[in-house]
């Protein structure tokens, strides 16, 4: 491990990866599941952000995390009212009790 | 009225009649007979008027120009015209197509099932056939002839007796095979000549030696055999009796009465002038196949006991003549080719008059049907006391099968009999020996049937209870009536189909002799 | 001038000859309506055939004020035909050949027109009387066991359509016409004989007659179709007149007389055609084979006894009197083509025919059937005539045969009509008493067919004369050709044989005691209608041949007769040798009659040796006789049967070989298509099909991994990635 503050702050990111990715699949809540996403975003907006600023990325960087922090508004808002009507229909928000995908 | 539109309508009029029946309903049989009968009796004027409208001059009219041959493009990128057309040679026998249909179409009050299905089939064979006839352009024949098949099939198949299904089946092979044969030939000559359709460019083409003598014979083999299929001639007729024995008693009538024509026709019209050659070296083959269609024909129907068989075996006995009369082609140092002219001329009568004397009687052999309910010739008998008229008719028309001077069935045979010894005194002498055989069976069946002292089959009460009504009568009367004035005043046909034949006739010899050389 | 005359003529004869055929037509379409019991049909019927003998005889007055009169006919100072010819439509036509309806008039047509229609009018006249049981609604026809409606109307229909038939048969101008006429005269005959329809036998022996003819007419055929190729023209003859194309018989002239005749014709028409010797042999025979067809000769000579079935006045008019001679009327008009062979031939025929239908006679039992067999023997005899170049003498004894032969016909119709329909013989006997008319009339008839006559007077039967004639050309003939003396012999033996048989019939009917009860009883004298023909036929028969050769009957015919193309090298007799011959011929002919008359009024009327003990003794020559010489039986095994037999072979082939070959094919078609569905279902549909299967059971397998869990998808993406990434690094990368 080095003190180069890229690494650092790609490590960062994959610390939160890995918390996001723990999340969505430990939580049976599925707004948990969606606070696990909501992180694994941002762990890729810190990757994004990092690499704008100490690589030749740019500003594209900086465009790519907003653009992200949008989509992640509206994934949210989707998820959320799929999450209504998933606890509508189901009287819950356990995603396990949701199994019409399976094959 | 132009030519093209009036000939579209005359063939496509009864095709109208068939749309318009599907709007009936099924119950008003009355009215479909009618109608059916009322549009085929128009079919049947506008025949006339083709031949005395004076639209139809007899003078003219060799093959080529055809008398109003008149083409729309159809499919042009094969060089497919809509080409419509008449002469000499096809108008008597569009004539008898209307004249058969509408007496038919009389004839079929008899039928008793499924009316509305039988009369539109039975006007799209109509149309079919008059197609057949007015088409001028190879690939319009073959869809029309194709057109007609379909419906005979199911007529056949759906209104016939109890062994129909193997009728329809055993006509619709046979004649399909003859199709396939006669669409090698088609395109064979398609090809050859550079993609022509016109049977008149074929024949202008041909006559001026486009075609090898190989491809000639070949294609003349193909088409020959094609259209001997439908005349019959032996060994290929056994689809005739069954047919004829199955199909119901109108159906049986256009058999006889009009399909066998194309067979002459076709080989008339496509196989001779197409492919001169062919026919040249064939004509051996045609009149002895001629000569045994007549003998084995007569043969087999003095062994059958079934009415209908009977009259349908005299068809193959009698349509012998026509293939007979057509391949007398020999030339006489004295005559020319006035003896081929008269044996062609008289097989084109015998056609005629076989429509007309066959049709007859298959009809009379309906009408008994329709009382008895049975065709077995040992369980008739004093039909002469019971029913009068009707044996007065039906002898009338049995003797112009037999070949009686003074009707119809004599002038054929015998201008086709006598041209044959120019060609084959031998073969000359075994046709003419075949008027000993017809008027043995003949006369026999007569006997049998209408002779004697009484009745002798099932159902003698049902004489009785249905008397000869007054449309049979008509029917009867109207081919009686044709028979004698085709017997004593013949020119009324030969006049029309003079100019053609002869034309036609000389075309072929020129043809035959520039190859020669 | 020619022209007018030849119009007017055809004109009259065309008149006789179509008003029966109008006739012909108004009873057979107003008939029902008139009803069974009106006489309408009879009397249009008589009317038309009335009309038709005026027209002739007008036609016959006119061509003789032509001439220049009787005496000229009698006393010609020339050899000159007077022949006229012309078309009345064309049927077809094909390049230069041409078949048309046309007409050839000269005295022989004239003579038989008159003759034809004046028996015919005799004829009609007694079938009004004899056919009147026929006038009812209801009619017992005993021998079929029925009860069926009159048909008066009918048979007279019948008889006008026979009549016109004859007629035009007669007045045609081509061989073709002929041919035409000659089927319809059979057609009607078949008609006729059949006419009662419910017997067996009756239909039987109008088919026989009709096929037998058929047979003949296919020789006929043969003729028609060699003299149409090689001369291209049916005409008899173009009469001399100026542009007509030349007929069949100048181009035979012109080729038997040779070139220097021919060149004239050259000149005139352009080269005329020829037909090969051996080929008009062959024509000759045929269309003599129509003629011994049509005049039953032998072999086809076995219709004309069955014939009988018909009514009487038919076979008295059909066959006897008419129809019958158009066989011999044929071979007359057709003399000049015969060849030399060809009248050989005709000779031999009708010397057979004569000879053998006498001995069948002789033992004959039916009325009818004897009459029957001697107008077979009678036609015989002019065959033989014709044969030996006796054409007047041949035409001679037609006319006179025609006259005789219809009287004793209707005088036997008038014993079977009296004797209510008994036609045997042996149940007769006696009837003199009776019917006395009947029996002079029979007794004239008998006369005139034996030949009475006392020589060198006109004091004759007309059988007598023209007998002579006959005789008296087949002796000129055997006198010239010594080989051929059996066609001498011959005919004097039948002519003791026919008076013979004529006489048995005459005395056996007539004489004696009855020798039926029933019949005895109810037999009676005619009605008027019926024996005033008879009486008018007698004075005919008696006085029709007047005057011999020098009458005014021969010397009509003579002025027809033809040159034959055979005459130059034939050894033909000459007018010179017949006459030479007159006196002796006559004598033994005469006395040959007057034997057998003897013969006859020994055994049947004295009664001095019992037919019956002769017949016992000569039984196997009586039973040969009484079958008939067994031609039946041989025709029956050798054409009849075979042709039913070779008939039901064919229809076995149709239905065997040509049905089994398609049904075979359509059968292994059948297979064929058959295999080619399994085939279909097994390999191609296999192989489909395992790919699919693989498919899915590799589906089935992944399936366990779809849980439908997000959460643990997001585990499978997770691991799928580290996955990926480790490949990529640990696998592909180090590559």
């Amino acid at each position: 491990m080095t003190g180069d503050p890229l690494s650092i702050l790609v490590w960062l990111s994959a610390i939160f990866f890995l918390c996001g990715f723990l999340c969505m699949i430990v939580k049976r809540n599925v707004i948990g599941m969606l606070i696990g996403v909501e992180l694994i975003l941002n762990a890729a907006n810190i990757n994004f952000v990092a690499f704008g600023q100490l690589s030749r990325l740019g500003i594209d960087g900086q465009i790519a995390t907003l653009f992200v922090i949008v989509l992640a508004a509206a994934e949210a808002a989707v998820a959320l009212a799929i999450t209504l009507v998933f606890y509508n229909s189901h009287s819950t928000i356990d995603a396990d009790r949701g199994e019409s995908l399976r094959g | 009225m132009d030519p093209l539109c009036y000939l579209s309508l005359l063939i496509f009029l009864p095709t109208l009649g068939a749309i318009i029946l599907f709007g009936f309903p099924s119950k008003a049989v009355d009215a479909m007979r009618v109608f059916t009968a009322a549009i085929t009796g128009v079919v049947f004027l506008m025949t006339l008027q083709l031949w005395l409208g004076g639209s139809f001059n007899p003078v003219l009219g060799t093959i080529q120009p055809v008398q109003e041959g008149v083409s729309v493009p159809w499919i042009a990128s094969w060089n497919i015209h809509y080409r419509l057309g008449y002469d000499g040679l096809s108008l008597p026998l569009v004539v008898l197509t209307g004249f058969v249909s509408f007496l038919s179409a009389i004839a079929s009050w008899s039928i008793q099932k499924l009316h509305k299905g039988y009369f539109i089939l039975f006007l799209l064979l109509v149309t079919g056939m008059l197609g057949v006839f007015l088409a001028l352009d190879f690939f319009l024949f073959y869809v029309f002839w194709e057109v007609m098949l379909l419906p005979m099939y199911f007529l056949i198949g759906v209104w016939g007796g109890p062994r129909r299904e193997y009728a329809a089946i055993k006509f619709f092979l046979y004649t399909l095979v003859g199709s396939v044969l006669m669409l090698v030939a088609m395109l064979m000559l398609y090809f050859a000549s550079g993609r022509e359709f016109s049977l008149i460019g074929l024949a202008q083409q041909a006559a001026a030696g486009k075609f090898s003598s190989f491809e000639q014979t070949v294609a003349f083999i193909l088409l020959f055999i094609g259209f001997a299929i439908k005349v019959p001639c032996v060994p290929v007729h056994t689809w005739l009796p069954d047919a004829h024995v199955e199909a119901p008693t109108p159906i049986s009538m256009i058999l006889a009465g009009v399909l066998l024509k194309m067979g002459g026709y076709g080989i008339l019209r496509i196989a001779f002038p197409l492919c001169p050659l062919g026919a040249y070296y064939s004509s051996y083959a045609l009149v002895a196949i001629g000569v045994v269609s007549i003998i084995y024909g007569a043969f087999a129907a003095l062994a059958q006991t079934d009415f209908k068989r009977l009259v349908a075996y005299s068809s193959v006995s009698h349509m012998g003549y026509v293939t007979l009369g057509i391949g007398v082609w020999k030339l006489s140092e004295a005559h020319g080719i006035d003896f081929w002219l008269q044996g062609v001329s008289g097989a084109m009568f015998q056609m005629i008059a076989h429509g007309v004397s066959s049709t007859g009687m298959f009809f009379m052999v309906g009408v008994i049907y329709d009382r008895v309910h049975h065709r077995d010739l040992n369980q008739f008998g004093g039909l002469m006391g019971r029913m009068p008229l009707y044996s007065g008719l039906a002898a009338g028309i049995f003797f112009a099968g037999l070949g009686l001077p003074g009707l119809c069935g004599f002038i054929g045979e015998v201008a086709v009999v006598i041209s044959t010894w120019n060609y084959d005194p031998l073969l000359a002498i075994i046709a003419a020996s075949g008027v000993v055989l017809t008027a043995g069976y003949i006369l026999w069946t007569m006997q049998r049937v209408y002779l004697g002292a009484s009745y002798k089959g099932p159902h003698s009460e049902e004489i009785d209870h249905m008397p000869f009504t007054a449309r049979e009568a008509f029917v009867g009367f109207t081919l009686l009536i044709a028979a004698i004035y085709l017997g004593v005043y013949p020119s009324v046909v030969f006049d029309v189909m003079d100019a053609t034949l002869k034309g036609s006739l000389e075309t072929l010899e020129k043809a035959v002799a520039t190859v020669g050389k | 001038m020619s022209n007018t005359i030849a119009q007017d003529l055809a004109t009259y004869l065309a008149i006789a000859w179509l008003t029966p055929l109008l006739s012909f037509v108004i009873a057979i379409f107003n008939g029902f309506k008139w009803g069974r019991t009106s006489r309408n049909a009879a009397f249009a019927a008589t009317a038309a055939i009335a009309t038709g003998f005026v027209s002739s005889a007008i036609a016959m007055n006119r061509w003789i004020c032509e001439i220049g009169g009787w005496d000229k006919l009698l006393h010609p100072d020339h050899h000159e035909h007077h022949a006229y010819a012309g078309v009345f439509y064309d049927l077809a036509t094909f390049g230069s050949l041409k078949l048309s309806i046309s007409y050839y008039i000269d005295s022989l047509t004239l003579t038989m027109f008159c003759m034809v229609t004046f028996i015919a009018t005799c004829i009609h006249i007694f079938a009004m009387g004899y056919m009147s049981e026929e006038l009812a609604e209801t009619y017992d026809d005993h021998q079929a066991h029925v009860t069926r409606p009159g048909r008066f109307y009918r048979f007279f229909a019948f008889l006008s359509l026979f009549c016109f038939s004859m007629l035009g048969l007669v007045i045609a101008g081509n061989i073709f016409q002929v041919f035409v006429f000659w089927e319809l005269v059979g057609v009607c005959s078949y008609l006729l004989i059949g006419f009662y329809t419910e017997r067996r036998s009756a239909n039987v022996a109008a088919n026989k007659a009709f096929i037998v003819n058929r047979v003949g007419d296919f020789g006929f055929i043969i003729g028609l179709m060699i003299l149409w190729t090689y001369t291209g023209t049916f005409t008899f003859s173009n009469a001399h007149m100026e542009g007509a194309a030349p007929g069949l018989f100048e181009i035979i002239a012109a080729q038997a007389t040779g070139a220097s005749e021919a060149a004239h014709h050259v000149a005139a028409h352009g080269a005329l055609p020829t037909v090969p010797q051996t080929l008009l042999i062959i024509a000759g025979l045929g269309i003599f084979a129509g003629c011994v067809g049509k005049s039953a000769q032998f072999p086809l000579h076995t219709w004309l006894p069955d014939a009988m079935e018909g009514p009487t006045p038919v076979s008295a008019l059909v066959h006897s009197a008419t129809m019958v001679a158009a066989g011999v009327y044929l071979s007359a008009r057709f003399y000049p083509v015969f060849t030399t062979e060809v009248l050989t031939v005709i000779a031999y025929v009708g010397c057979i025919t004569l000879f053998v239908a006498a001995t069948i006679a002789i033992v004959a039992t039916d009325i009818k059937k004897v009459l029957a067999y001697s107008t077979i023997s009678q036609l015989g005899y002019m065959m033989l005539a014709i044969g030996v170049g006796g054409w007047g003498a041949g035409l001679f004894h037609l006319i006179t045969h025609a006259f005789f032969k219809s009287l004793l016909f209707l005088g036997s119709g008038a014993v079977i009509y009296g004797c209510h329909h008994e036609q045997e013989m042996p149940k007769m006997g006696g009837l003199l008493k009776k019917m006395p008319v009947t029996g002079f009339a029979m007794a004239v008839g008998c006369c005139a067919i034996a030949g009475f006559g006392i020589p060198h007077t006109n004091l004759a039967f007309s059988g007598f004369f023209s007998k002579d004639a006959i005789l008296a050309t087949a002796l000129a003939y055997s006198k010239i050709n010594p080989s051929h003396s059996l066609l001498f012999l011959a005919p004097l033996v039948t002519a003791g044989i026919t008076s013979f048989y004529m006489w048995r019939l005459w005395f056996y009917t007539f004489t004696g005691k009855t020798r039926d009860r029933h019949v005895e009883e109810h037999c009676h004298e005619v009605p008027k209608i019926m024996f005033i023909p008879l009486l008018v036929l007698s004075m005919l028969a008696f006085g029709c041949a007047w005057g011999g050769e020098e009458g005014v009957l021969y010397s009509l015919l003579h002025a027809s007769q033809p040159e034959s193309c055979a005459i130059s090298d034939a050894g033909l007799p000459t007018h010179h040798h017949i006459h030479e011959s007159h006196e002796t011929a006559g004598v033994l002919a005469l006395t040959s009659a007057l034997l057998g008359f003897a013969l006859a009024y020994l055994l049947y009327c004295k009664s001095v040796i019992s037919p019956a003990a002769i017949k016992e003794q000569l039984k196997p020559l009586h039973s040969f006789l009484v079958a008939k010489w067994r031609f039946d039986e041989l025709y029956d095994a050798v054409f009849v049967w075979p042709s039913k037999r070779v008939g039901g072979f064919i229809a076995g082939i149709d239905r065997n070989v040509f049905d089994n070959a398609i049904d075979g094919l359509a059968a292994s078609a059948v297979k064929v298509a058959k295999s080619n569905r399994r085939f279909d279902e097994v390999v191609v549909d296999g192989a489909v099909r395992a790919s699919g299967e693989i498919v899915s059971a590799l589906a089935r397998t992944f399936r366990v991994i779809q849980t439908g869990r997000a959460r643990q998808y997001v585990l499978f993406v997770a691991v799928g990635l580290v996955l990926v990434v480790a490949g990529f690094f640990g696998v592909i990368l180090p590559h």
